[in-house]
């Protein structure tokens, strides 16, 4: 690997290596530029590293603690956030359904949320671009969504006990069903300067790290690329000032080991995620004369219903997530605003255990009877759009974290729109589980994703960066990850998230030259 | 403190043995059976109160503990790790524990006159379900929510119990044996390996 010097003064810092990050790191490499990445925690290597043990693999979830408030406080750690080189993508399950047109005007079609500055044109080459190099596995033609310029390179992942039970209730409710695009290799797949990935084993264990390289996380695709075209990836380094000179960022300083280190840099690429980005700008009180830096913050609507049955469903095999319905995207039916995909889940048994004590609360003998059934378990959830709104927010605590920096505090709390959706999604759920056999059924109220506290717009006054993901207020930072989206999506966010990097990097290049 | 065994300590050892495994999970799943009891954050004292509620939160035998839960709980807290989140307004892990044990002693004194450790097995179940429902005094709970306490106490001890070895074999899970992947998704069909763990 490269290795610059502290005192060079290297073209870009890019902070955070998920899915906002990566891919520019490798981008900028790509076209010759100097590019030092700062990673918080580890690189793993997942076939020495990773076990099929949930309490091991805690290693790779960001385990600094954060407060967390409001009327429906949100789980952290492995329940949204990853932490090593990867980022979140070291424990995401890789559900990468491509937003449609409409997912990007909500204000325009509903009067609520907002807008984005961009469209799902200014993405689509990308989604190309990424289904193609990240080798997702999915059917073509896609039952849902416009038409597009290419299928996906890989056959959808097989299905498993739980999506056929999804497919067996759905089917009599005359709800269309198929399999998922996943970005989880179903077959062999080599990518150009990284090399040959295996096809997925059906593990199951994707939210606990992937061991074989199968699913597509940021150490095993766009950061092997990034190295070969000469970037520098600095791991167990954590940001803690971002320095500012003539109203521009001219270096980054970062904890490594317990000592203060600095590098100085031409731009910034912040990429730390929807907690981690404005916690740290709130910190160096720097880009946010709009006020809009933690604000806004949102979480996919996730609720899940779970239910026993009287066939075998050995929950912890295959992809967890292997089948999709779009068909809720835009109810009809809806008093709310937006919709939400319907998903076949699979579950790990302490996830499966912890979740389900503290959503009945049941214990003592009734909680281990419950525990014998989990061979019998399979579940299904709604991913549903969250709205931004005023009470919905991070700040910094006067509490200090081990590092002695402020531990964030996030307000989280449902409005009426996904109050709506859940009872909606709840209904629905539940009767697609009653035809497919269930009994016992409950739900988990479940929030997914980190969103929003960095937004893109229009407008210097209403939003942190614009369209080009660049700081209003400081004209060599950009942002990329999750905070800056303006709407939630309907679906998962990481393709997305990855796409926007690309169009940003591209962007950004396109001025650099010139 | 004598270590008693499951019943399931064979299998357990045959499976862990196999080549049904990768090298990384035997590490994990074996250090996990060999751990050492705990006391090196808790008192005496309230490792035992802790032993015995977490015994009755996952209705463990007591006289025949296999499962020392308490141990890997003082560990955690011993070495101050953080799952990376806590309820704002909830006082950090340790204090939650120390303050909330002496505070169920307390409601186990209003209510019985005696201590927890000295009640029978029905009464320290209504304690236990008084604290769930926020049925105490508010006196002894002000620094504690007691709703929070129990949920985190409970979601702490299920995931502790459920991750031992021992247990998993209880109730036939057999997902750590995924060295060569699995073949067998569908609805009722089964691997070799969950065939032996029936």
């Amino acid at each position: 690997m490269q290795k610059y010097s502290y005192n060079d003064l290297v073209d870009a810092v890019v902070i955070g290596t998920g899915a906002g990050g990566a891919p520019i790191i490798a981008r900028l490499a790509e076209a010759g530029l100097k590019v030092v990445a700062l990673e918080a925690g580890k690189f793993w290597s997942p076939q020495r590293d990773f076990a099929t043990d949930e309490r091991e693999q805690k290693k790779i979830y960001w385990n600094y603690e954060r407060l967390s408030a409001g009327k429906d406080p949100l789980a952290f750690g492995r329940n949204n956030s990853g932490i090593g080189v990867g980022g979140s993508t070291l424990a995401y399950t890789a559900f990468t359904p491509r937003p449609h047109p409409d997912d990007f005007t909500l204000h325009s079609d509903f009067g609520v949320g907002k807008d984005w500055p961009i469209g799902y044109k200014d993405l689509e080459a990308y989604y190309d671009e990424l289904e193609q190099f990240l080798g997702i596995s999915g059917p073509t033609p896609y039952p849902w969504g416009p038409e597009r310029n290419s299928g996906y390179p890989l056959p959808p992942n097989e299905i498993n006990g739980a999506a056929q039970l999804m497919q067996r209730g759905c089917r009599e409710l005359g709800i269309k069903t198929s399999p998922a695009a996943n970005a989880i290799l179903s077959a062999p797949y080599t990518q150009t300067h990284v090399g040959e990935r295996r096809a997925c084993i059906n593990r199951g264990f994707c939210e606990a790290g992937c061991s074989t390289g199968a699913k597509a996380s940021m150490d095993v695709t766009f950061i092997p690329l990034a190295i070969h075209f000469g970037a520098e990836i600095r791991t167990e380094c954590f940001v803690t000032k971002l320095g500012v000179k003539n109203g521009q960022i001219n270096r980054v300083t970062y904890l490594d080991n317990g000592i203060e280190i600095s590098q100085e840099c031409r731009y910034v690429f912040l990429c730390a995620g929807a907690i981690e980005t404005p916690r740290l700008l709130l910190m160096n009180s720097i880009a946010n004369s709009s006020g809009q830096v933690g604000k806004n913050f949102m979480a996919h609507v996730s609720l899940q219903v779970w239910g026993e049955f009287e066939e075998l469903v050995h929950p912890y095999k295959g992809i967890p997530a292997s089948l999709i319905s779009e068909d809720m995207r835009r109810p009809k039916s809806a008093n709310f605003a937006s919709g939400y995909l319907l998903q076949s889940i699979g579950v790990m048994p302490i996830t499966y255990a912890s979740q389900l004590s503290r959503a009945t609360g049941i214990w003592g003998s009734e909680l281990r009877n419950k525990m014998k059934k989990y061979n019998h378990v399979a579940g299904i959830n709604i991913h549903g759009e969250c709205l931004p709104y005023d009470h919905n927010y991070l700040e910094l605590s006067n509490e200090k974290d081990k590092l002695g920096l402020p531990k964030p505090r996030i307000f989280f709390s449902h409005g009426e729109n996904e109050k709506r959706m859940c009872a909606h999604g709840e209904k629905s759920m539940t009767e697609i589980w009653v035809r497919a056999g269930a009994t016992n059924i409950f739900k988990v109220s479940r929030n997914a994703h980190l969103i929003g506290t960095c937004r893109m717009g229009n407008k210097a006054s209403e939003a942190v960066v614009d369209e080009e993901c660049r700081s209003y207020d400081i004209n060599n930072l950009y942002i990329s990850d999750n905070s800056v989206f303006p709407s939630s999506l309907t679906v998962n966010p990481s393709l997305t998230i990855m796409a926007n990097a690309l169009r940003v990097a591209d962007i950004f290049l396109n001025g650099f030259r010139n | 403190m004598k270590r008693q065994t499951s019943k399931y300590w064979n299998l357990t050892q045959e499976i862990l043995d196999s080549e049904y495994l990768t090298t990384p999970t035997k590490i994990a799943l074996k250090a996990r059976i060999e751990k050492n009891d705990g006391l090196c954050f808790f008192d005496a004292n309230s490792y035992d109160l802790l032993s015995i509620i977490c015994d009755l939160l996952i209705d463990q035998d007591s006289e025949n503990r296999i499962i020392e839960i308490a141990g890997f709980i003082d560990e955690r807290l011993q070495k101050n790790e953080s799952d990376g989140w806590r309820y704002d307004g909830m006082p950090p892990d340790r204090i939650m524990y120390t303050e909330g044990l002496k505070a169920v002693d307390a409601a186990s004194e209003q209510l019985f006159q005696k201590k927890f450790l000295l009640l029978s097995k029905q009464q320290q179940k209504k304690i236990l379900s008084d604290i769930q429902s926020g049925n105490v005094d508010g006196k002894t709970w002000k620094l504690i929510n007691p709703i929070l306490f129990f949920e985190e106490i409970l979601a702490e001890t299920t995931e502790v119990y459920f991750s031992h070895p021992w247990v998993q074999t209880s109730f036939h899970y057999a997902g750590m044996g995924d060295a060569k992947g699995w073949a067998k998704l569908k609805l009722n069909q089964e691997e070799n390996l969950e065939k032996r763990m029936q």
